[in-house]
């Protein structure tokens, strides 16, 4: 008696775990999804006499160091990082998209009002406060690199492509988290 | 076949193969944890960068108690009783119950760091549900037919799920057309993400490695799904696996990605391979005792 159960109630709860993934069109779900770009958030501060820093990449040495040692979590700390740049970066294409449907607005203006750009902003104000503690103004870009095709291999340059996003200057938003180790 | 469903209701199948795979397993999702201890503010912390801000009121909200910001300050608590719930898990002290354990606040970690999670992320919170099913204590129990049943049905599970991996993972490469053409890897390579920073100009420079790469990825993951199951070609075929996924890891930077999938093949090793590896630490321990008189 209890085998009639027990058997066709396996198979119940086997069909539950695998339908879902199926039926819904979601068996990529557990696959990686591996880059072909590279992407950076670019950054200049306003210093304490009130002058602009260079453009710089505030993760380049956690990305370096990473690399070099590989297991540990410095690798996680980095997706923490481009995972804003990621969301923000789609969340301006989709407003761009957008935009160009209605033809009356300007992703940029929108864009500064959405909370992933506010996100992004805090982490570079954080970055900036913790270099120069008077810093008063924050700039960032996101820029998207291209791989080289398979045609350009023997051209003498890095990448295929390059693109830039460029905010406008901002206020710095004041609540620094970054630790002396981020630095 | 009738054979076959008497000993799913009767045996526990795997036992020696399911308790190697819940050490290993365990070691990993540990070591994962401790890596990120150091940077814990920015990833869990309430100064941190999460990426969604989540406002469940309903049961999901199980899942994601580190977005509620009276909680996010105790995150250190979170990921204390993770460690102290892996340690007893290892040791077999309430099991299930420590799987159920590690399974919620795998998740509430996990959702709170979306920027850190991949698909090995996302295997391991399904594994660790899977194991609250099975026997993990290597012996074996006078257990109920239930029991019995779920722990065979979801060792099965587990073992399909990494078929299913790889069945997915090909489906999606032959829609697309770099993975066809055979230059994927050959772009992977010169992403400054994805790749060390010396494997973009050796790519560039020796296209063949790359190439070679590619298709190399592709028919393991279409062999890998039958051939496991063919006793002659099995250790071959996770051999391959091992040695692509010790690649990701060391080359392409997907560390724990690439270590935690190189652990899954676990499931598919013969039991009696399995618990001579178990066997192993004691003969190593009992011979230095008899050496050394």
């Amino acid at each position: 008696m209890k085998s009639k159960i027990i058997l066709p109630g396996t198979l119940i709860i086997f069909l539950a775990w695998l339908g879902p993934s199926i039926g819904l069109g979601r068996w990529n779900f557990y696959t990686d999804k591996v880059s072909f770009l590279t992407n950076k958030l670019w950054i200049r501060c306003m210093d304490d006499q009130k002058n602009w820093s260079s453009w710089m990449d505030p993760f380049d040495h956690l990305q370096k160091s990473y690399f070099s040692t590989i297991a540990n979590g410095k690798g996680k700390l980095i997706g923490t990082y481009l995972g804003l740049y990621e969301i923000l970066l789609d969340e301006y294409k989709a407003l761009v998209k957008e935009c160009e449907k209605s033809g009356s607005c300007d992703p940029m203006e929108k864009v500064l009002t959405t909370v992933e750009h506010g996100k992004v902003k805090k982490l570079v104000s954080d970055i900036c406060l913790s270099k120069y503690q008077k810093s008063e103004q924050i700039q960032f870009k996101l820029m998207t690199f291209w791989p080289k095709k398979y045609s350009e291999r023997k051209l003498d340059k890095r990448w295929g492509r390059v693109q830039e996003i460029s905010f406008p200057p901002e206020l710095v938003t004041k609540n620094s988290a970054l630790t002396s180790k981020e630095k | 076949m009738k054979n076959f469903w008497d000993n799913f209701l009767t045996k526990e199948q795997g036992l020696n193969t399911i308790r190697l795979f819940q050490l290993a397993f365990l070691g990993w999702l540990f070591f994962h944890s401790v890596a990120m201890l150091p940077y814990g503010d920015q990833i869990w912390g309430p100064n941190g960068y999460p990426l969604v801000d989540f406002n469940f009121t309903d049961i999901r909200a199980l899942g994601t108690l580190l977005s509620f910001p009276q909680i996010t300050p105790f995150y250190q608590w979170f990921v204390g009783a993770h460690l102290i719930c892996i340690v007893l898990a290892m040791f077999s002290v309430l099991p299930r119950t420590m799987y159920l354990l590690l399974f919620l606040l795998t998740i509430n970690l996990n959702t709170r760091a979306l920027g850190t999670t991949s698909g090995g992320t996302t295997l391991s919170e399904l594994l660790l549900l899977y194991m609250i099913f099975v026997n993990t204590t290597g012996k074996e129990l006078k257990s109920s037919q239930l029991k019995t049943a779920l722990h065979n049905l979801f060792f099965w599970i587990m073992r399909l799920q990494i078929v299913f991996i790889y069945a997915s993972a090909i489906l999606s490469k032959t829609q697309h057309a770099l993975w066809m053409e055979g230059l994927a890897t050959y772009y992977i390579f010169q992403s400054g993400q994805s790749s060390q920073p010396w494997a973009g100009p050796i790519a560039v420079s020796y296209p063949i490695i790359p190439i070679f790469g590619n298709y190399l990825t592709i028919a393991f993951q279409f062999l890998f799904p039958l051939l496991v199951w063919v006793k002659k070609f099995k250790p071959y075929i996770i051999l391959v696996g091992m040695v692509l996924h010790l690649m990701m890891s060391f080359v392409m930077g997907l560390f724990f990605f690439g270590i935690l999938m190189s652990l899954v093949y676990i499931l598919f090793y013969e039991e009696s391979f399995s618990k001579s590896i178990l066997e192993f630490p004691k003969k190593l321990f009992r011979g230095n005792i008899i050496a050394n008189g």
